[in-house]
């Protein structure tokens, strides 16, 4: 690709992307992403080619996956669906083709133009694309979030989020154009008034480079409103609220963001977007720095499923070291079973170290100092030991992006952002809880206020129907009366006529 | 490459404390040419008996004995401890101190971090209390300074130098105390006793207090410490002696309080213990500035020979309240943009 001449220029210590050639089995897990499963539509012992689609659903939460291998359908599980290639088949490489097919700038445009917004997300959900930053939150979801109204800011998150992490800047290194087009493409999917590319200060040529890509092929009306934010470099300013708050210029918790009609898309969220919608591509494939055990870094494009163990046959002696999937700030260990996914931007491989000891909280604010993000980890950490929801609350532990600088700082060794994960999901529980016990108080009152009613209305309906009961007597009494009158009336007419001899039987007479 | 947004390699409250030890090491060497061998017998039982009952707690709490000696923690007690106590004590006070410290204000608070009051300083606290005479003592002529090693042990095993015969000899009060013995009784006597003041602070405590100082700073610029509190401790207490002494020009002024007595171990050491220090820089300013305002008042016009001790240790009282109050300001500063 042409960029790679101007790449040179910046002295980039990063490894080029190295295709992981397609494994003998793949073991695809069902749930890739923040949501439930789609259902599965494949069958034992199916052929299928890659890119097909392993599971469907229309719900935008039920990201599809995709074979990343072609093969046979090995096992399906509740969590899995296992694929290995038939023995006598080609010898995938696993990788697409990919820059010969590479469209001109004019012909994205018509392809792109003609989409309505839905067509957007039913191509995006079907392609299976989650947040490749590490996220892994649907990206048809996320374009839905906005409704109809076109995005305020299209955030396009070229920073890295951890400092060992470089598969983003090997991404930009390897397909900038790629990535170029889909920005584009995210631009008229949300149709954002504005958008700003985010990247860190020792990237910025490549940013600027990007920057040139994209308003090559971008719309006239996007064009216009489109910039690049150069941030520091320093951890953890590739967190989506923080680059977020470098952008818009004011500070932003991820609450804020939820809320507003600001989107952010990683770089290799953009790829796979363009890889999805020019080329047909679904997502089946990620791009991950592996680091070993020796602190090498490799960029692979690993197909998704592809077990960890093979990696480690590959790069590592032993094969009994630990897996870190995350880097180095953020990761998370995992077991050896664990097999590549959407949400591996990064894995480590590396025996394992002595945890250093755990003390009590001394109390020394160093964590405090340290919080990105301006909390107050040390009395969150008092507040969350003593499950206090309120505290943790006003010292908006909602806002914590558990970027770990604090645990770093900590000279107890506290794993602090470690605990507010926890705390952070009690206390969703905890407000659930309360929600629900609100709502069940609610609608128990309620209930009580209607049989309330019900019992006035009955009440009031009684005494209605003895009102009604007693006018409708009243009435006959009157009648009766009257008859009684005209009868007696009557008599009294009778006696003027007869002799006055008769009188005493007068009333017998008037009343029959 | 992305750097950290803080310093990668941080290091562990042992290391923190190892560096807390090396700060107090030029004020600990004043002191010991100040109080010959009596204080290092001081600093040896004070050290070695809290280490010792540190071990004895956590062994009965059951946990890792070696996790928690390998804190230092309670190096820094008893050697807080021994810094406060005048030489040639009988050596039970400085166990008893370091004993105090340990079981009761600490581990009986649930150990390191959970402990509200300073240990030293309780344990301290103690002494001055039930043993006012004994600590009122200050070695204060040429004679002491040239007692042997020999003869300390033997003072120090024999009851301390209270019980020894020629003891008015070897001691007086600190310049503290005559100070605001004097004060107290000025009219008796207009000038005040001639050995009070030295050149910048208080006669014989002023170099070990610059000592101190040096070592504090040192600390501050390793950002062990932060500044809020030996700051707001140091203007609290300049302030409330500059205007006593504009008030009242018999009061001793600010170069005598800073420089006399454990004022620059309060502020650097003591008062900055961040296990009983309030949590926010907020909060430490007032806290500070009320342990400064304390030793004043406690100094002029109080009756123990240090006020330093009491004062930290009453502002400790403040500190779960000064903590509820940053939680507090916070839940009001959250909801202010909302309305
Ligand atoms: S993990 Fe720690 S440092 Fe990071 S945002 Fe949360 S509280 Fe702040
Ligand atoms: S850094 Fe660790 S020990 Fe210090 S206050 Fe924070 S949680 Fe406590």
């Amino acid at each position: 690709m042409d960029t790679t001449a101007h790449v040179h220029d910046s002295p980039s210590r990063t490894p080029p992307v190295i295709d992981w050639p397609a494994p003998e089995r793949v073991c695809i897990p069902l749930r890739q992403h923040q949501g439930k499963a789609a259902a599965v539509i494949v069958t034992i012992g199916q052929a299928v080619n890659q890119g097909q689609l392993l599971t469907h659903s229309d719900n935008l939460f039920e990201v599809p996956v995709h074979a990343s291998i072609s093969g046979i359908v090995d096992t399906i599980t509740a969590q899995q669906i296992t694929l290995r290639q038939t023995p006598n088949g080609d010898a995938q490489t696993g990788s697409i083709t990919r820059q010969s097919q590479q469209p001109q700038g004019t012909t994205i445009t018509t392809l792109y133009n003609g989409w309505s917004r839905s067509e957007y997300l039913q191509r995006i959900h079907n392609a299976g694309l989650v947040g490749l930053g590490g996220s892994c939150y649907p990206v048809a979801a996320k374009i839905n979030k906005l409704g109809d109204k076109p995005a305020d800011t299209l955030l396009i998150n070229a920073a890295e989020c951890d400092p060992s992490i470089c598969c983003d800047e090997a991404l930009l290194n390897h397909s900038i154009d790629e990535i170029a087009m889909g920005i584009c493409l995210a631009q008229h999917a949300t149709q954002a008034k504005k958008t700003i590319i985010g990247i860190e200060s020792d990237k910025s040529a490549l940013g600027q480079l990007l920057l040139t890509s994209v308003l090559n092929c971008c719309a006239q009306q996007f064009a216009a409103h489109t910039e690049l934010q150069v941030v520091p470099a320093s951890y953890p300013n590739g967190a989506e609220s923080l680059l977020m708050s470098h952008c818009v210029g004011r500070t932003l918790t991820p609450t804020d963001i939820h809320e507003s009609q600001l989107i952010t898309f990683n770089i290799n969220t953009c790829y796979s977007l363009s890889q999805a919608l020019i080329l047909g591509n679904p997502c089946t494939h990620r791009i991950a720095t592996i680091i070993d055990s020796q602190h090498n870094r490799f960029n692979l494009r690993l197909p998704l499923g592809t077990p960890i163990s093979d990696l480690i046959a590959y790069y590592e002696q032993r094969r009994d070291c630990t897996i870190v999937v995350g880097g180095e700030m953020m990761g998370t260990e995992v077991g050896l079973d664990a097999v590549v996914t959407k949400a591996s931007n990064c894995i480590q491989l590396k025996y394992v170290k002595t945890q250093p000891t755990v003390r009590p909280c001394v109390r020394c604010s160093l964590c405090v100092d340290a919080c990105p993000v301006s909390l107050k980890p040390q009395l969150l950490l008092s507040a969350a030991s003593t499950a206090n929801y309120t505290n943790l609350q006003t010292l908006n532990l909602q806002n914590c992006i558990e970027c770990t600088c604090c645990d770093r700082a900590c000279p107890s060794h506290i794993p602090l952002a470690g605990i507010f994960a926890k705390s952070k999901e009690q206390m969703r529980q905890d407000t659930h809880a309360r929600q629900m016990a609100n709502l069940a108080k609610a609608r128990y009152e309620k209930r009580q206020a209607r049989l309330e009613n019900s019992k006035q209305r009955e009440f009031k309906k009684l005494d209605k129907k003895q009102s009604n009961l007693n006018q409708p007597e009243k009435a006959g009494q009157q009648a009766k009366r009257k008859l009684v009158e005209e009868a007696l009336q009557r008599a009294r007419d009778k006696k003027k006529n007869q002799p006055p001899a008769n009188n005493n039987t007068s009333p017998a007479d008037g009343q029959s | 490459m992305t750097t950290l947004h803080t310093n990668t390699a941080l290091p562990g409250v042992s290391h923190l404390m190892r560096l807390v030890l090396a700060a107090l090491i030029p004020g600990t060497a004043v002191f010991i040419y100040q109080t010959g061998w009596g204080g290092v017998i001081n600093l040896l039982l004070a050290i070695i008996a809290a280490v010792v009952f540190e071990a004895i707690a956590v062994k009965l709490r059951r946990r890792s004995v070696r996790t928690s000696l390998e804190d230092y923690s309670a190096v820094v007690t008893g050697w807080l401890i021994a810094l406060c106590l005048p030489p040639l004590l009988a050596w039970w006070l400085p166990v008893l101190a370091a004993a105090f410290a340990i079981l009761l204000a600490k581990h009986l608070f649930g150990g390191l971090g959970q402990n509200i009051f300073n240990p030293a300083m309780a344990g301290y606290a103690l002494l001055l209390i039930s043993y006012p005479l004994d600590l009122g003592l200050w070695l204060n002529t040429p004679e002491a300074f040239n007692l042997s090693l020999h003869d300390s042990i033997a003072i120090v095993m024999n009851g301390g130098v209270k019980l020894q015969a020629n003891w008015d000899a070897l001691t007086g009060a600190t310049a503290l105390d005559q100070h605001r013995g004097w004060l107290l009784k000025t009219l008796d006597n207009p000038t005040p006793p001639g050995n009070t003041f030295g050149t910048i602070g208080a006669a014989h405590s002023e170099w070990a207090n610059m000592a101190f100082l040096v070592g504090g700073i040192w600390l501050w610029h390793k950002r062990i410490i932060q500044w809020q509190i030996p700051l707001a401790f140091i203007v609290t207490l300049l302030l409330c002696t500059t205007i006593g002494n504009l008030i009242n020009p018999l009061q001793a002024g600010p170069g005598f309080h800073l420089f006399g007595g454990a004022t620059m171990l309060g502020a650097f050491f003591i008062a900055t213990d961040p296990v009983s220090a309030a949590a926010s820089n907020r909060a430490r300013l007032i806290y500070a500035a009320g342990a400064g305002g304390l030793v004043y008042l406690i100094r002029t016009f109080g009756a123990f020979p240090d006020a330093v001790a009491f004062a930290i240790l009453l502002m400790n009282c403040v500190v779960p309240a000064l903590d509820r109050m940053d939680i507090w300001l916070l839940g009001r500063n959250n909801e202010a943009p909302k309305q």
